[in-house]
C-alpha cells in the first residue's frame, strides 16, 4: 500500500486499509492512514494485537509494516503484521457489530464486521477505530 | 304426519347454531428445543427463524459462549451457546444441534440448541408457573413450565436471557 489519498471516493464503498495482527485480518477507514512501508526491525512481540486487547493465538506473519495514522497534531506509527492491502469495500458488506458481540468481546475498539464472501476458508475481518492503534509507551 | 317446510328446518337449524358456544381455550406456540437432557421452549413469536445449517464465523476475543457470527441472508446475528448459563454441560455443535434466531429485550442474535423438538400449539393452561424448587440460576430465566412428551419443558426468558448475557452472565 502507498498513499491512501490515492483511492477515489465511492459512495457505494469504503477505502480500507487491511491489515494482520496476531494471526486475524483487521481494518481500519483509509481516510486515517497516512501510508505504510517496512519496518526495519523485527520486533518480538505482538504490539498490535496487544493494544487491540487479545493475546495472539495463531502463528502472525515474521513481515512486518509500520502504519503511519493520520492525528490531529503528529502522524503516529504503529506495527501491524503484514500483508497491508488497501482495497475498496462494498458498503453492503460492512456490517454493523451484533449487540451481544459488541456486549461480550474483549477486543478494543471493534466498529464493525467483514464477513467472509467466498469461503470457509476466509475469515472475518474485524474493522477497528484507528484512534485505538496507538503504540504501546 | 305433519309436513315439514324448509322454513322450519332453516329455524331449526339456526336455533341449533345459536347453543354452540365457543370453547376454543386460549393457545400458545412454543418452540420446544433440548440442550443436554433437558428441555425447554420459547414463545414462538420471539424466535424468527430455526436453521439447521448456517456456516459459523469465530470472532476472537469472545468468551468460548459465543460460538461467533453467522450471515442471514446479508444480516450479520451472533451465534451465542446458553448451556453455561443454563449449567448445563456443553458438548460442541452436533449433528442435531440448530441455530434459533431469537429476539428479545430489544437484542437479536442466533441461540443454539443440542435438537429442536417441535413448533407446537399448545393450551396457554398447560403452563403452569414455575415451581418454587427451581434452582436460584433459573428462577429469573424460567416465566413457566409445562410437560410435553411425558418430559419436563422449561419456558424460558429471551428478554432476560439476553439481557443477562449482555451483562456478562453465561
Amino acid at each position: 500500500m502507498s498513499e491512501a489519498a490515492d483511492v477515489a471516493s465511492n459512495p457505494q464503498s469504503l477505502a480500507i486499509v487491511l491489515f494482520s495482527a496476531g494471526g486475524w485480518r483487521f481494518g481500519v477507514e483509509a481516510s486515517k492512514v497516512r501510508s505504510s512501508h517496512p519496518a526495519l526491525q523485527e520486533t518480538a512481540n505482538d504490539e498490535t494485537a496487544t493494544i487491540l486487547g487479545f493475546s495472539s493465538g495463531r502463528s502472525s506473519a515474521r513481515s512486518r509494516q509500520y502504519l503511519v495514522l493520520k492525528r490531529l497534531e503528529n502522524d503516529q506509527e504503529v506495527i501491524v503484521d503484514s500483508p497491508v492491502d488497501l482495497v475498496n469495500i462494498p458498503v453492503a458488506a460492512i456490517h454493523p457489530v451484533p449487540p451481544l458481540l459488541a456486549a461480550r468481546i474483549k477486543l478494543n475498539g471493534l466498529r464493525a464486521l467483514l464477513m467472509p464472501q467466498r469461503n470457509m476458508a476466509e475469515t472475518v475481518v474485524l474493522l477497528v477505530d484507528s484512534d485505538i492503534l496507538r503504540p504501546i509507551p | 304426519m305433519s309436513e315439514t317446510t324448509l322454513d322450519q328446518v332453516l329455524t331449526q337449524r339456526r336455533e341449533a347454531n345459536k347453543d354452540i358456544v365457543n370453547v376454543d381455550e386460549p393457545t400458545v406456540k412454543l418452540v420446544i428445543f433440548e440442550i443436554g437432557d433437558q428441555h425447554f421452549a420459547f414463545h414462538s413469536e420471539r424466535i424468527r427463524e430455526i436453521l439447521a445449517q448456517a456456516d459459523v464465523f469465530f470472532v476472537p476475543g469472545c468468551p468460548s459462549s459465543l460460538e461467533g457470527v453467522i450471515n442471514v441472508r446479508g444480516d450479520i446475528e451472533s451465534v451465542i451457546r446458553p448451556h453455561e448459563m443454563l449449567h448445563l454441560p456443553d458438548s460442541g455443535v452436533g449433528r442435531t444441534s440448530s441455530i434459533l434466531l431469537g429476539r428479545g429485550g430489544g437484542m437479536s442474535s442466533g441461540i443454539r440448541v443440542d435438537r429442536v423438538i417441535d413448533v407446537v400449539d399448545l393450551p396457554q393452561n398447560t403452563i403452569q408457573t414455575p415451581p418454587t424448587t427451581l434452582p436460584e440460576h433459573m428462577r429469573v430465566l424460567v416465566l413457566g413450565v409445562l410437560r410435553f412428551q411425558d418430559k419436563p419443558v422449561a419456558v424460558l426468558d429471551l428478554d432476560t436471557m439476553f439481557a443477562d448475557y449482555a451483562r456478562g452472565l453465561g
